[in-house]
């Protein structure tokens, strides 16, 4: 597989493909946009000492936005022969012609220049052998079944990386890209010990192939079962909750769409009429900053071109601000934020985050753990595409944990934390001096929350 | 099986000349494998989003691409190209071939003429209808939820629709292809009282043309998504603690889902990594309980007349009166584990690799009426509708929300209360499945996994769990 960037035959493909769509958008007096990506990825699966599933993919697709008299239509296309990519513009031209006339959307062109951040492509990704690559991964397999005794089993051992280039241009003259790379190493151990299976998933992402470290993460996953061992159910009692970063961060990326202008406008956000309120403990500050060096989800500009920069959301405690798309920030009568976010070139246009970071605060782990005679320490919670409710803010969700009474530190599991997250925002009492950065690009410390319904036995 | 008009297939725009395809399995296969097959897709998409009354989101669009794999012994190589001309689908071949050396060169088998099933037919294809009739129907649905109750202030309408056309061909001589129309509603309600907001929703789904929405009694769902978030707006908080619980019908099936099917599936089994793994045989549920997953209905959403490794997809009895009787196998879930293949192999799209995945998945039924089942609690909760769900097969540990839910106080339905997250353990929710309604319900799901988000039906009558542990906040 060729190195780094495209093939140049790739490239030039891609650049003919963006070519032509602007050129038939001009031609037909239409306002247009291309979305395009292109990627080199690879992953590897090992299961018992052998690389099971072996991946090497170029997806690549492109959305097209029209605007028409006001009016937005999109499409998307992932063959660019020109009778797809013709089809794929008279599609997303049709669906203009359906909108209602009043939103009087246009193309923004988005003048100054975006910055630049560091360190989110490391070309060599791509050149790294196969063999490496692989060998990471088998390695961690083996170092893990290797951590302890009790080791029963080993899934769900992998390698991943991706390299991915973004373009975006109109025929408002907009034209940007960037390139970005990522790549993940992960393993399930599965431990079994007098009656009681517990595993634990790990996952580790970095901007940097050098960062990942097998034998740091066997044993710590390894570590993470064993300390569940003799896991019990706990009565169902209200108890003070210390959120492990991973727990929080999980909370905090199901419920971010609460600070979405979009999501606000159409009526899904109970923080609506609540901007330069009291909306969180005043202990709680967060903001979204896209421009940290090698961030896992920074980025230069956002899906719509407009360049990145850092946005308070929450400053000690008060509703600062909403994260903002073009369109979103047209009906609000304010610039956007930099926050378009597609997903995928097959998706319209939304809202969300880059990097989430809740700011740092003064207490160490013990000073949490001990606020109360008894206090749950939540390190993984599960089930969260079905356990939240961003519209009601509302949260049942399956968690594992250790309850701290005194000098004692019990496992528990099969419980459930249950709450809302607006209320929960604002009885945080304290807040954690250690951050740690999450796979999703969420970086938090460990925080202090007031009563919590727990259910168990 | 019946042979297709060529003509058809010229409609398709698939590049599916058998020399060109004997061409591109024998690239793959260059350096050595046991087998190789081609996954060929075409998959037109469109969704309507309707929101504040008035169309928001209109996006369409069409996946093109093709998925290559070599299995040598249980390795995979897999690759993929969305160039669908002779250059692209030889140089995706060519590069997983140089990925990594398989073994000895194998003799290819000679691929047969294209045939398919008789399938799933769609009576009107979505590009026969107009934008009208779909506006006139997001419209009749906004207007049915808003009219409701007057506590709703939004409404969210989308009709999902898709067309995927798909060609099979590998090195044992397959050579199939099928057509899998898709159409879906979903409607979501907001209830508001100023300082809460509640949801509901509904999303029925069949694997069927427009007729699909013809046929629906779209203001009744609607009425139904908007009942539920009134009535959740003046709920209380379901109760925390361990409880008999009665599931209802249709999407309560999500229990079995978690607590089971993933479990069942090769993926899990194969590595050892399955609660049911080598139970093959022995009792795993009480008598009352029969649980099938069934490609082969008609329309259904979880159905398929050919799985995505070009198999004819099947009935498959996974327990049978308690006891566990087959498991869910793939082409290489069935070299893997010895376990025949039962037409389960599914991916989302050329994209993925196939893996052992779920279709229509239900639990039997029984003779029980829910008001029976009700009757005998005396103090539970009744589970109306739900949410989605997970689990960990490894520990066997799952869950899934209840969106809807009453408490049962002394046999009888009393208030109504929030939704909650119910949790259990597969290997020991089975054996508590107690009793089961008569009445057996479908619904539409989405099912995300290893080969990516798939359509499945779920589905049960209206059951009793002798005790689970509800996650409710009201102490």
């Amino acid at each position: 597989m060729e190195a780094g960037a495209l093939l140049a035959e790739d490239a030039e493909q891609l650049a003919a493909a963006t070519s032509q769509v602007l050129e038939l958008a001009l031609g037909r007096k239409l306002a247009a946009e291309v979305f395009l990506t292109a990627s080199h990825s690879t992953r590897a699966i090992v299961q018992d000492g052998v690389v099971e599933t072996f991946t090497l993919t170029e997806p690549q697709g492109m959305g097209i936005r029209v605007v028409d008299h006001g009016r937005t239509g999109y499409s998307y296309t992932e063959s660019f022969s020109p009778d797809a990519l013709a089809d794929a513009l008279a599609a997303a031209a049709a669906n203009a012609l359906i909108m209602p006339d009043a939103a009087a959307v246009e193309l923004a062109s988005f003048a100054a220049a975006p910055p630049f951040v560091e360190s989110i492509y490391h070309p060599e990704l791509a050149t790294i052998p196969v063999e490496r690559k692989i060998a990471l991964a088998l390695d961690l397999d083996q170092q893990t079944h290797d951590a302890d005794a009790r080791v029963k089993n080993v899934i769900a051992t992998s390698y991943a990386d991706t390299s991915v280039f973004l373009r975006i241009a109109s025929t408002c003259g907009l034209d940007r890209n960037y390139w970005s790379s990522m790549a993940w190493l992960a393993c399930q151990p599965l431990v079994f010990w007098d009656g009681q299976n517990k595993n634990y998933h790990m996952i580790r992402a970095t901007r940097r192939f050098a960062e990942l470290d097998p034998s740091y993460m066997a044993k710590e996953a390894v570590r993470r079962c064993i300390e569940k061992l003799g896991a019990r159910q706990l009565a169902a009692s209200s108890y003070p909750v210390v959120f492990a970063p991973e727990a929080f961060a999980a909370l905090l990326g199901a419920f971010c769409g609460i600070f979405s202008a979009k999501v606000a406008q159409e009526g899904k956000s109970l923080l609506r009429e609540r901007l330069g309120q009291r909306s969180a403990a005043t202990v709680f500050s967060l903001t979204d900053d896209p421009l940290i060096p090698g961030g896992l989800a920074s980025r230069p500009f956002d899906d719509e071109g407009c360049p990145s920069r850092e946005l308070p959301l929450i400053a000690a405690g008060f509703f600062q601000n909403f994260m903002h798309n073009s369109e979103t920030a047209r009906r609000d009568r304010v610039a956007s934020t930099g926050h378009a976010v597609r997903g995928s070139y097959k998706d319209t246009l939304r809202v969300g985050p880059s990097n989430l970071v809740v700011q740092a605060g003064q207490a160490s782990f013990q000073d949490l753990v001990s606020a109360a005679p008894q206090v749950l320490h939540l390190t993984e919670l599960t089930g969260l595409h079905a356990g939240t409710n961003v519209v009601s803010g509302d949260f049942s969700l399956p968690a594992q944990g250790f309850l701290y009474a005194g000098s004692e530190r019990l496992p528990v599991h099969l419980i459930t934390v249950a709450g809302n997250f607006y209320r929960l925002l604002e009885s945080i009492e304290a807040i954690g001096a250690q951050s740690e950065l999450l796979p999703s690009g969420i970086r938090t410390p460990a925080v202090l929350v007031a009563g919590l319904a727990i259910a168990g036995h | 099986m019946s042979q297709y008009p060529q003509a058809l297939f010229e409609i398709w725009e698939l590049p599916i000349e058998r020399t060109l395809v004997s061409e591109v399995l024998a690239a793959a296969m260059s350096s050595g494998a046991d087998f190789a097959d081609i996954f060929i897709e075409d998959k037109s998409t469109s969704r309507l989003t309707f929101l504040d009354g008035q169309i928001k989101d209109a996006v369409s669009g069409r996946s093109q691409g093709a998925g290559i794999r070599t299995i040598h012994g249980r390795q995979v190589n897999y690759g993929y190209t969305s160039v669908l001309s002779r250059e692209g689908l030889l140089r995706t071949a060519r590069l997983i071939a140089a990925a990594r050396q398989q073994g000895s060169v194998r003799q290819l088998t000679a691929l047969a003429s294209i045939t398919s099933p008789p399938y799933h037919f769609c009576q009107i294809y979505p590009r026969a209808v107009g934008m009208e009739q779909r506006l006139a129907l997001l419209e009749r649905a906004d207007r049915a939820a808003r009219k409701a109750h007057p506590a709703i202030t939004q409404v969210e309408v989308t009709i999902s629709e898709s067309l995927q056309r798909v060609v099979i061909a590998n090195t044992a001589g397959l050579f199939v292809a099928d057509e899998r129309p898709y159409s879906r509603l979903s409607v979501l309600a907001i209830a508001s009282n100023g300082n809460e907001q509640q949801t509901g929703s509904q999303s029925p789904g069949r694997m069927a043309g427009f007729e699909f929405f013809e046929q629906l009694a779209v203001a009744e769902i609607a009425c139904q998504a908007a009942e539920s978030a009134t009535l959740m707006l003046r709920a209380t908080y379901a109760p925390a603690g361990r409880m008999p619980v009665v599931i209802d019908k249709g999407f309560g099936g999500v229990i079995f889902h978690e607590a089971c099917g993933h479990s069942l599936e090769t993926t899990s089994v194969a590595p050892r990594a399955s609660i049911f793994a080598q139970k093959l045989g022995e009792m795993i549920a009480q008598p009352c309980l029969t649980a099938i997953d069934d490609g082969t209905i008609p329309n259904e959403w979880g159905s398929l007349a050919l799985d995505d490794e070009g198999m004819p997809t099947q009935r498959t009895i996974l327990i049978e009166n308690g006891r566990l009787v087959n498991y869910l196998a793939d082409y290489l879930g069935s070299i893997k584990t010895g376990y025949p293949r039962t037409g389960s192999g599914r991916r989302e799209s050329y994209r993925y690799p196939p893996a052992s995945r779920m279709r229509n998945t239900f639990i039997a039924p029984g003779d029980a009426t829910l008001e029976e089942l009700i009757a005998s609690v005396a103090h539970g909760i009744y589970a109306k509708r739900m949410g989605g769900g997970s689990v960990s097969p490894g520990t066997g540990d799952f869950n899934f929300s209840v969106r809807e839910a009453y408490l049962i106080r002394n046999g009888k339905i009393a208030e109504p209360v929030r939704g909650a997250t119910l949790i259990g353990n597969g290997a020991d929710i089975l054996k508590k499945i107690s009793r089961i309604g008569r009445d057996l319900e479908l619904s539409a799901g989405m099912c995300g996994s290893i080969s990516g988000n798939i359509p499945v039906n779920v589905g049960q009558p209206a059951i009793l769990v002798d005790e689970m542990t509800v996650g409710g906040s009201n102490l």
